[in-house]
């Protein structure tokens, strides 16, 4: 694949094959890869067994083999030259790292059947166009999917054993030479080396990926993130009770990401594409409410002010519609996973831009799990927040945004006795919806716009009192 | 006909089932998040003063347990959590004005007042309102109407009365 791949790029005539020939090449390799892990991951099944056996020698150097041909084709038709460079000089001990991971290889192995040595590949042509990485990154989904199987549980890391993210910490801190293989002891030693090593390698593919595009590695993780309503957070994908193939995925994803996130640099990127992918979503809500309602009143369509034409945005961004609690769901299983790490800064410049975002969805479950994000957060920069030194603005947007969440919990909160009325899209109502005058106003102006469910609906009279107004069916 | 008023009937079911789960699981958030937030991000008084009063306009019809309209829906958890966030609230030394004079109309109103048997007081059935309630949200009551009795003056007008 390698050869082939290399060779299509070279010359200026084969580059436009490109498009046509590397995206299926990936697809079979994911085919290859899935037929090694292909395993029943339901409640009741042996799946950890199953997952373990994908460890051994033998299999696992199948695996790397198929991963590093992924990585060196990713690499090399999707990463930009210069992000390539800052990969390989913040990464300068890799080759270290991997010549000794290859030692240790052999010492497992005792056979001369090791994948071939992959040079670091060559710098992205010229010629590769937008029409190749866009087809590429089509293809993303797929690779993620296989990313998150070969990756496997966390529950398979024994106590002694360290977490991804700490293993991935101490390398990039200590020096090369401070880090050893050390040999395995026993057939089970084997398979928890074989997997961390297989996790390296995924690192080493996801990472420039995800630098690079890293609104799209978003995008293709949600598709495999099924959100499930809990009652508090930490009941829903941090059990340890939960063993269903779902559960599994959603804690494979966190603590892939959480491993992503041991540099700034990354947390910058996923923020801001969390943020960005958000601001999508709701363009495509406002639209369509803008659309709708237009219909509805037989007028000619008037274009809002700053807002993209609907087809423009739905192209980016129409495979995760309405997704926007699977985000927020993924950021905040992430965040309590990630508790001991938040910063003041993350939460000033990167949080509250996002949070802002939040305010514009109409889930209610997005709302509850950001206040609960936002209270983590708080509690571990207390300290810091009560500094002098503390941006003023920032402390006040700060309190801006946590006002407009606990009034969006408080609005669902009254729900149970008909308060969901009004147009979330808009923030100016979300913002005042809760004063009973204010909610009085804001019924009186959007009767046309209640959502279809609700049964029926009060307005708080002037004198505070509730009566009710209205009964709404499909 | 039948048909369709049953899968209506179904479906509205499940809509209040939903709106139900989903305000207690708001409400359990309010709980959990809010008072350490209005602590520790608020230096301004005044604004928790205001959100204090705002979410307690809106949780009342709760704390009286008084929903009669149809669709409206209310189970004793709702009514528990209600109670506890304003428990919650006792750690706030300046929000305490703005629910302590609610709390102590109802307590009298539908309790002492009535036992007064004055014309003015409310009927029978809101007599027993502040009670009606599970042993736990009384246990919830309880630190509220300790601190608000602890003021001499109160105390005293509660014994006049």
């Amino acid at each position: 694949v390698t050869s082939t791949v290399t060779y299509l790029a070279s010359q200026p005539k084969t580059q436009p094959l490109l498009v046509e020939i590397v995206p299926p090449l990936i697809g079979c390799m994911c085919t290859m890869a899935h037929s090694y892990l292909s395993f029943d991951v339901s409640p009741g099944s042996s799946a950890l067994t199953a997952w373990s056996s994908c460890y051994d020698s033998l299999v696992s150097k199948d695996l790397l083999m198929i991963l590093q041909s992924l990585n060196y084709v990713l690499a090399m038709l999707l990463i930009p030259e210069s992000t390539a460079v800052a990969a390989a000089s913040n990464n300068s001990t890799a080759p270290v790292q991997s010549s000794r991971l290859r030692s240790f290889f052999k010492d497992i192995f005792q056979t001369s059947d090791l994948p071939p040595e992959v040079t670091p590949p060559p710098p992205p042509p010229p010629g590769s166009s937008d029409i190749v990485r866009d087809a590429l990154l089509r293809e993303l989904p797929a690779v993620m999917s296989l990313l998150i199987r070969v990756w496997g549980p966390p529950s398979l890391k024994s106590a002694k054993s360290p977490s991804a993210q700490s293993r991935r910490k101490s390398s990039m801190s200590s020096p090369s030479s401070e880090r050893g293989i050390k040999l395995p002891l026993d057939a089970q030693q084997d398979e928890t080396h074989n997997k961390y090593m297989l996790q390296d390698q995924i690192l080493q593919i996801v990472e420039p990926i995800f630098i690079t595009y890293p609104g799209h590695v978003l995008k293709s993780l949600l598709k495999y993130w099924k959100f499930t309503p809990a009652r508090d957070m930490e009941e829903g994908v941090m059990s340890s009770h939960n063993t269903s193939e779902a559960a599994l995925t959603k804690k494979i994803i966190v603590e892939l990401l959480t491993t992503l996130l041991a540099t700034p640099a990354s947390v910058d990127a996923l923020f801001k594409a969390a943020t960005q992918l958000l601001h999508q979503l709701h363009l495509i809500t406002h639209q369509q409410h803008v659309t709708a309602t237009n219909t509805n009143t037989s007028t000619a369509p008037v274009p809002a002010k700053n807002v993209p034409a609907t087809s423009q945005v739905s192209g980016r961004v129409i495979d995760i519609e309405d997704k926007d609690i699977v985000l927020v769901d993924l950021l905040a299983a992430l965040t309590l996973n990630r508790a001991t790490q938040l910063t003041t800064l993350e939460l000033l410049d990167l949080f509250v831009p996002f949070l802002k975002q939040v305010v514009y969805t109409r889930s209610p479950y997005a709302f509850i799990h950001s206040l609960h994000m936002l209270h983590l957060y708080v509690q571990s920069c207390a300290s810091s927040l009560n500094s002098p030194k503390t941006d003023k603005k920032k402390l006040k947007a700060l309190g801006d945004v946590t006002q407009k969440m606990i009034e969006g919990c408080l609005y669902f909160a009254c729900q149970s006795f008909g308060a969901l009325v009004g147009d979330l899209n808009n923030e100016i109502v979300l913002g005042n919806v809760l004063s009973p005058q204010a909610l009085a106003i804001s019924v009186e102006h959007s009767t046309d716009t209640l959502t279809p469910t609700a049964a029926s609906f009060v307005v708080v009279e002037p004198d505070g009192k509730y009566r009710s107004r209205a009964r709404f069916f499909h | 006909v039948l048909t369709n008023h049953v899968t209506e009937l179904k479906r509205t079911a499940k809509d209040s089932l939903n709106r139900t789960r989903v305000s207690l699981s708001s409400l359990r958030a309010l709980l959990k998040s809010m008072n350490p937030l209005l602590d520790k991000v608020f230096y301004d008084k005044d604004r928790v003063t205001q959100i204090t009063s705002l979410v307690l306009q809106n949780i009342w019809p709760y704390v009286k347990g008084r929903l009669v309209l149809p669709g409206q829906i209310m189970t004793p958890l709702h009514k528990e959590i209600s109670v506890k966030l304003i428990e919650s609230w006792l750690t706030l030394p300046n929000s305490i004005k703005t629910w302590k004079k609610d709390v102590l109309d109802y307590f009298y109103a539908l309790n002492i007042g009535a036992a007064e048997g004055s014309g003015a007081s409310p009927s029978a059935s809101a007599q027993q309102d502040f009670f009606a309630c599970s042993v736990k949200t009384l246990h919830n009551w309880m630190p509220i109407v300790a601190h608000i009795m602890a003021d001499k003056s109160t105390f005293a007008d509660l014994l006049s009365k």
